[in-house]
Order: C-alpha cells, then sequence, then structure tokens
C-alpha cells in the first residue's frame, strides 16, 4: 500500500495527516475488538493506544517497520486488548516470540505512560500550560514569561521546577494506589 | 528542591543529547549510584512519555474526525447519487412512455445502464444551478433582529415575567459563502471573511447564503445589560470590545474552516492586546486565551486570495515574471543576466547575514536546510515571510534575515508594478553524520499585516445602517484573526503594583440581584460572587475608583443601585435602589458610558 508515503509523512512531523491516512484501517481492527466481546468505544480506544505505541516507536533510532502498517497495528491492538482484559496465562507469556516480547513491553511501557498522563492531567490550568508549551512546543522561558504573565524569566523557570514537582508526587501516588 | 532542579537540569541536558561524552559517562555513574537520582531519571521519562501523549492524542482525535467526516461524506455522496439516479431514470421511463406511445419501437433494455452513467454530472450542474440562482436573488441585505438566544440563555434564570431585559439586537448579514466579504458594524467593528470560510457541525463546507450576525459590546452598558464580565480564569482583563458572532444557514449553527479577521476599533492602543474566546457557566463568562497554535493557523488566510485583488494586487510567478526585481548593485542587462545577479546577491546576502552558531549551539551535524519563502510587493519591500526549518530557532533566524534584507526595485509585468513570490533555499554542511529531522514551519507576519490591510481598505463592502459611533479620524485598529465563532473578546491581563485588599462585604436586601463592578481607569467588568448576601470580588488593588452596579428584577420592574466607591477593606455596603422599567434601565446604564477616564 502507501505504506511508505504514510512513513514520510511521519518523518516531516505531519502527524496528523499520518495517522488519518491510517484510519483506513480503522474497520479493521474495529472488527477483531467487536469480535472479541468489545464495543466500538473500546476499540476506538484500543486503536488510539495502538497508534500512540506506532508513534512512539517510530520515534526510536532502532526500530524498523518489518511487517506492514497493518501488520503491526493489528498485533499491538490485540496485545492494547489483552492487557486491558488482563487475559494472559503464564503458558502464553512462555510461547510469545522475541516479537511478541516487545510488543507486550511496549503495551506495559505504555501503562507508566498513561500514569504520568494522568497524573499531569490532575494538575492546575498554568502549571499544565507552562509545562505543555515548555515540553511541546519548545517555547524559551522568556518567551513563556512574556506570553504567561510572569514577571520574569526566573520565575517562570522556578516554576517549571515547582510543576514537575507536583507532578510527581502525583505520579508517585497514582503508582501506589495502582500496585 | 535544590537537588531535585539540579536532577531536573541535568536529566534534561542528558536526554537532549546536550552532554559531552565525558559528561554523560559521568551522568550515568550518578545514575548507577543514586537511587533517588534513578527514581528522578526514570519519573521524568514516564512524564515526558505522559506529556507526549496529550499532543499525540489531539492529533489522534483531529485525524478520527477528519476520518468520520469525510466517510460520511462519501456515503452522502453514494446516497444522492443512487437518489439522482433513481430520479433519472424515472424521468427517463415517464419519457419513454411518452415516447412509447408514439414510438413503441425504442428498446426498453438500454434505459438502466444510460441512466447510470449520468448521475455524477447531474450532481454538479444541479449543485451549480442552485448557486448561480442564489447569487442572482439575493442581493446582500441586512435587518436588525430583535433578541439574541445566547443572551438571554445567559440571563439569570430566575425570572418569570414577560418584561425583557432591555437586550441589545444582533446587527444581521446574509452573505453568500463563495465570496469575500468585508463587514462593516455600525460601531467600528470590520470583519473580514474569506470565500469558503463555513463548514456545518458535520464538517462540511457550506454553500450558498449564510446568515451572519454579530453583536457589539463596546459600551459599558451594553455589557452591563448582557451581563458580561472580564475575566479569564479569575484574573483581570481589560477589554477592547467584545462580539458575539454567530452564523447560520438554515437555522444551524455554522463552524469555521478558516480563520476570520476581526478589527477592533479602538481611541487609543494599548499593547499586548490578545484575543480570547467566552465560555460561559453559571451565567457568568470565563474568557480562554486563544492559543499560540490558532495564531499560526491564521497566517494561512493572510495568504492573499488572486482574484479580490484583481486591480490593486498582482502576483506573477518569479520565473515568469517579464521584468524581475532588481537587487541593489545588479546592473547588468537583460532578463537572465538580472534573474542570476539576484539569485547570487540573495544567497550572499543569506549566507553573510545568517548566524550559523545558532546550528552550532544545536550541535547539529551533517548536512541540512532551511528554505526561506516571501514575496517582494509592489515597492520592492519584503513581506510574507517564512521558513521551512529543521528547528524553530533556525527558522527564526531565517526570517531575521529576510527582514534586513534592502528594499530592491519591485517586479514589473506589462510596465507595472506587481508582487512576485520568491524562494530561497539555504544548504548548510557540517562536520559529521547527516540525521533526519522533522522540518518546522515558522512564519512571521508583522510586515505583511499592514501591507495587507492596505489593500483590504480599498475593497468594497458591505455597510450596516446606523451612525458610526467614532468618526473615522479616530479609528485605530486591533486587528486580530479567529477560527472559532461565539463569544469573542480582544483583551489584555491588567496587573497592577499596588497593595491588593480583599474586597468582600455583606449587602442587604440583594437577593437576586446582579452585583457587578466597573474600574474608573480601565475598560473592565467584574462580577460578585455572591453567597448568603454576601459579594466577593477577589482580591483588588487598594483605593482604586470603582463603579459599583447591582440590577434586581421583580416581576416586571427593575431595580437599580449606582454607588461609587474606593476599593477597601469594608464588611458592610448600603444601597439606594431606583425603581426603573426596561428603557430607563438602559437609559441609567448608558449614563454609566461617561464614567470611565478616557
Amino acid at each position: 500500500m502507501n505504506d511508505k508515503k504514510i512513513l514520510a509523512l511521519f518523518k516531516n512531523g505531519q502527524e496528523e495527516k499520518a495517522f488519518l491516512k491510517l484510519y483506513a484501517l480503522y474497520p479493521r481492527i474495529e472488527k477483531l475488538i467487536l469480535s472479541k466481546g468489545g464495543t466500538k468505544n473500546d476499540a476506538q480506544d484500543v486503536f488510539q493506544e495502538a497508534l500512540i505505541i506506532l508513534h512512539r516507536n517510530l520515534e526510536k533510532t532502532n526500530f524498523k517497520l518489518i511487517s506492514s502498517f497493518y501488520t503491526y497495528l493489528y498485533s499491538v491492538s490485540r496485545f492494547v486488548w489483552k492487557d486491558i482484559q488482563k487475559g494472559y496465562s503464564k503458558q502464553e507469556l512462555m510461547d510469545f516470540s522475541k516479537e511478541e516480547t516487545e510488543m507486550f513491553q511496549d503495551v506495559l511501557e505504555e501503562r507508566k505512560y498513561k500514569l504520568a498522563e494522568k497524573a499531569f492531567s490532575e494538575l492546575g490550568n498554568r502549571c499544565r500550560q507552562l509545562l505543555q508549551l515548555f515540553y511541546l512546543k519548545d517555547w524559551s522561558f522568556k518567551v513563556i514569561a512574556t506570553h504567561m504573565q510572569f514577571k520574569s524569566e526566573k520565575i517562570a523557570k522556578n516554576q517549571k521546577y515547582k510543576c514537575l514537582k507536583k507532578v510527581k508526587s502525583i505520579y508517585e501516588t497514582l503508582i501506589t494506589n495502582h500496585s | 528542591m535544590e537537588k531535585f532542579t539540579k536532577n531536573i537540569d541535568a536529566i534534561e541536558a542528558y536526554l537532549k543529547e546536550q552532554l559531552s561524552y565525558e559528561e554523560a559517562l559521568s551522568f550515568e555513574q550518578d545514575l548507577e549510584s543514586d537511587v533517588d537520582f534513578q527514581n528522578d531519571f526514570a519519573f521524568h521519562k514516564a512524564f515526558l512519555g505522559g506529556v507526549k501523549r496529550t499532543s499525540l492524542k489531539k492529533d489522534i482525535q483531529q485525524a478520527r474526525k477528519l476520518y468520520t467526516t469525510k466517510r460520511y461524506f462519501k456515503i452522502g455522496i453514494l446516497i444522492t447519487a443512487v437518489l439522482v439516479g433513481f430520479l433519472l431514470v424515472y424521468l427517463l421511463v415517464l419519457k419513454t412512455n411518452d415516447n412509447n406511445s408514439q414510438d413503441s419501437q425504442l428498446p426498453k433494455k438500454e434505459l438502466p445502464s444510460k441512466a447510470i452513467i449520468v448521475p455524477p454530472v447531474s450532481i454538479d450542474s444541479i449543485l451549480n444551478d442552485t448557486i448561480i440562482d442564489r447569487k442572482e436573488d439575493i442581493p446582500v441585505e441586512k435587518k436588525s433582529l430583535k433578541g439574541n438566544k445566547h443572551i438571554s440563555n445567559a440571563k439569570d434564570s430566575v425570572e418569570s415575567s414577560h418584561v425583557d431585559w432591555p437586550v441589545k439586537n444582533a446587527v444581521h448579514f446574509v452573505l453568500l459563502s463563495e465570496k469575500d466579504t468585508i463587514l462593516k458594524l455600525p460601531e467600528g467593528t470590520q470583519i473580514k471573511i474569506k470565500a469558503n470560510s463555513f463548514k456545518n457541525s458535520k464538517g462540511l463546507k457550506v454553500q450558498g447564503v449564510v446568515d451572519f450576525r454579530v453583536t457589539e459590546y463596546y459600551k459599558i452598558s451594553d455589557m452591563l445589560l448582557a451581563n458580561l464580565s472580564t475575566t479569564s480564569e479569575g484574573e483581570i482583563l481589560e477589554t477592547g470590545g467584545m462580539l458575539f458572532v454567530e452564523a447560520l444557514k438554515e437555522g444551524e449553527n455554522l463552524e469555521l474552516d478558516q480563520s476570520i479577521e476581526i478589527s477592533f476599533p479602538c481611541k487609543k492602543k494599548e499593547k499586548d492586546m490578545q484575543l480570547f474566546t467566552g465560555e460561559w457557566s453559571d451565567s457568568e463568562v470565563n474568557w480562554v486565551l486563544v492559543e499560540e497554535e490558532d495564531e499560526l493557523e491564521n497566517l494561512e488566510v493572510m495568504e492573499p486570495v488572486s482574484e479580490i485583488f484583481e486591480e490593486a494586487y498582482v502576483e506573477v510567478p518569479f520565473n515568469l515574471v517579464e521584468q524581475p526585481p532588481v537587487f541593489p548593485g545588479c546592473q547588468e542587462e537583460g532578463r537572465e543576466a538580472l534573474i542570476s545577479c539576484f539569485n547570487e546577491k540573495m544567497k550572499a546576502f543569506f549566507l553573510e547575514k545568517f548566524n550559523l552558531s545558532i546550528a552550532e549551539e544545536l550541535k547539529f551535524t551533517g548536512k541540512f536546510s532551511v528554505k526561506v519563502f516571501f514575496k517582494i510587493d509592489a515597492e520592492g519591500n519584503v513581506f510574507n515571510v517564512y521558513a521551512h526549518a529543521p528547528d524553530k530557532k533556525l527558522g527564526k533566524e531565517a526570517l531575521r534575515v529576510a527582514h534586513l534584507l534592502p528594499q530592491m526595485s519591485p517586479a514589473k509585468q506589462r510596465d507595472k508594478e506587481v508582487v512576485v513570490p520568491y524562494f530561497i533555499p539555504l544548504e548548510f554542511k557540517f562536520p559529521g553524520k547527516t540525521r533526519s529531522r522533522r522540518t518546522f514551519r515558522v512564519a512571521d507576519d508583522s510586515l505583511y499585516v499592514q501591507s495587507f490591510d492596505r489593500k483590504w481598505m480599498e475593497q468594497d463592502s458591505i455597510k450596516a445602517s446606523g451612525k458610526s459611533s467614532v468618526s473615522s479620524s479616530e479609528i485605530l485598529q486591533y486587528v486580530m484573526a479567529t477560527s472559532k465563532l461565539g463569544w469573542i473578546n480582544c483583551d489584555r491581563f491588567v496587573k497592577s503594583q499596588k497593595e491588593k485588599v480583599k474586597y468582600k462585604f455583606k449587602l442587604k436586601n440583594a437577593d437576586g440581584s446582579k452585583v457587578s463592578l466597573v474600574f474608573k481607569s480601565i475598560k473592565s467588568i467584574l462580577r460578585g460572587k455572591s453567597n448568603n448576601n454576601y459579594f466577593d470580588f477577589g482580591e483588588l488593588p487598594k483605593e482604586e475608583e470603582v463603579m459599583l452596579v447591582v440590577i434586581r428584577k421583580v416581576g416586571d420592574t427593575f431595580y437599580l443601585g449606582l454607588k461609587e466607591e474606593l476599593v477597601r477593606d469594608i464588611s458592610e455596603m448600603e444601597l439606594d435602589f431606583k425603581e426603573l422599567d426596561s428603557a430607563s434601565l438602559k437609559q441609567e446604564l448608558e449614563k454609566l458610558n461617561t464614567y470611565l477616564e478616557e
């Protein structure tokens, strides 16, 4: 198919377009999840997770997409769904191939990120805005300070540490409650 | 805390690969020996992953939305095609039945196949026809509509009588979606809407006539009556004017597919004005700053549409223009020689001025390129500059250099000065391995807006009836672009260095009242949060001159209490109420419009 084109879109930072192209595969994933007893909403969630995991992997330098996007997303979706259902027998875990083990680990790792996302979402508005501007948009503290009406760069920077500290403590409580 | 900040700094430098080899080694050693550090490291990676998820999810959800609308659109087209197909078969059958009565020789079997080929064509023509019809039938008209749905929603729900609040009427335009339109409103607002700017709730482009309604709120009285206040998440804003903007098609609310540009008139220009959108909850409005993202989008909108500027603005591709622009110092004769001189000088200029140490600081290795795009206007100045660069800082540097370009002799086509777009790729090569990098688009519109504005002024426009309350000589404007309709506010945050004091007091007999506070020094309105006859305005600058405005409605009668006050620490307040009807309430409030110091 046009896997190469999609890959190029990701490389050029046109994530949204790439995701749109990949959505063409969604009906088949939906079928999979429905056949396993999930709802349409579950299917949307699973597909979203699969796309996030795919994107994370594409950013790793050592990652190579061996199969097509479809095969990849299909297997990741299966793992994600299983993870939601918490349904792995020991035997299954033992029988994983190398690739399957990697995927399984990706799914496990994503759990951590999900928790961090949750912790992040529990922050106050201003903290969220500040951290997003800094980490996602790469704004300098100078620009952030003027944009967010901080008195100085330094205050913005200090605020960042404070916000990080806050997420960290939320994250830690989430983890202890989780396990 | 101190250790934490140190750790975070080290971790970020490490993850961004900003450490030298030795530094990285020592980082890794520290990491092995220090459990707290490990902890911070693990957290930070998880945190970055979590933040990344928020942006990825946004992208994915956007993609999903597009995907579903596209799908529905396809299904819609299919159904229409099938329906039109049936219709045609039906018509043909009818016709052939007629024919059959005269000429029964016609073979019936051919009919279906004929009919099926026809539909796509006929859909187009049907659509086109309706558009053209409407264009001719419905000239642009204007009228005032009574009452505004949103405002009545915003009113307190306590009232149960027939007398309405004296709300402001929306100015109503009927415009054609396929045309560029400029709307001029009675109080000085100008709205520029480009062709095909509207979409419906399903994300489909809207064609034909669109009802466009705007209500302007520049006067304190209008704001008070509409229950408006000027705060964003509890912080005080000074307003440069608020609008309620709605677009409707057959009663359905439309959305914008691309930004529209709004000019707010003002008597003196204040710095840092920004665009906010309003969200109502508990009959109070909260203004939310429009994010940077949207502003970037706006730049796309600024791209001129050549057909609007038939006379004023002609753009010719650089390689086709009869007389190319001339870079100062180029003396060559002949088109080709001038072009190559132009290209050389341009390249030399950029390479000389471009500060490459930025790339060094970013630890770039191998080959990379920065592409700079701009246009040269009919006076020979550069505008509409943007760059594609592997890092935003490099893009910004390219913009800086582009703005340093000297004035050139403009390009000419048939002896008339024209605009030419130009593009220059800057290739750089550093030692080391070339890495694939994503591309950022960096744009700067400051110069462009100016020249664009001038162009717009010459366009014909629709004028709403009613006298303009600001004379044209004193019109200054804030020009903003928005991709959202609804409540829009051109504001800035106000910060005061003065000592602050909690402004909260008890007000007797104020059950069900709206208590607002108007500042004398800035155009800003606050709503008091009420709790058992206590009204709380949060922390305000001490000794600030304010006007308290209390409005209550009992049955069909309004009660208005006004009091000039200085902000101070008090516990109780007494007010005299005046009994008024709807019209006189409006009159009384209008007196407040002069309260604000000019």
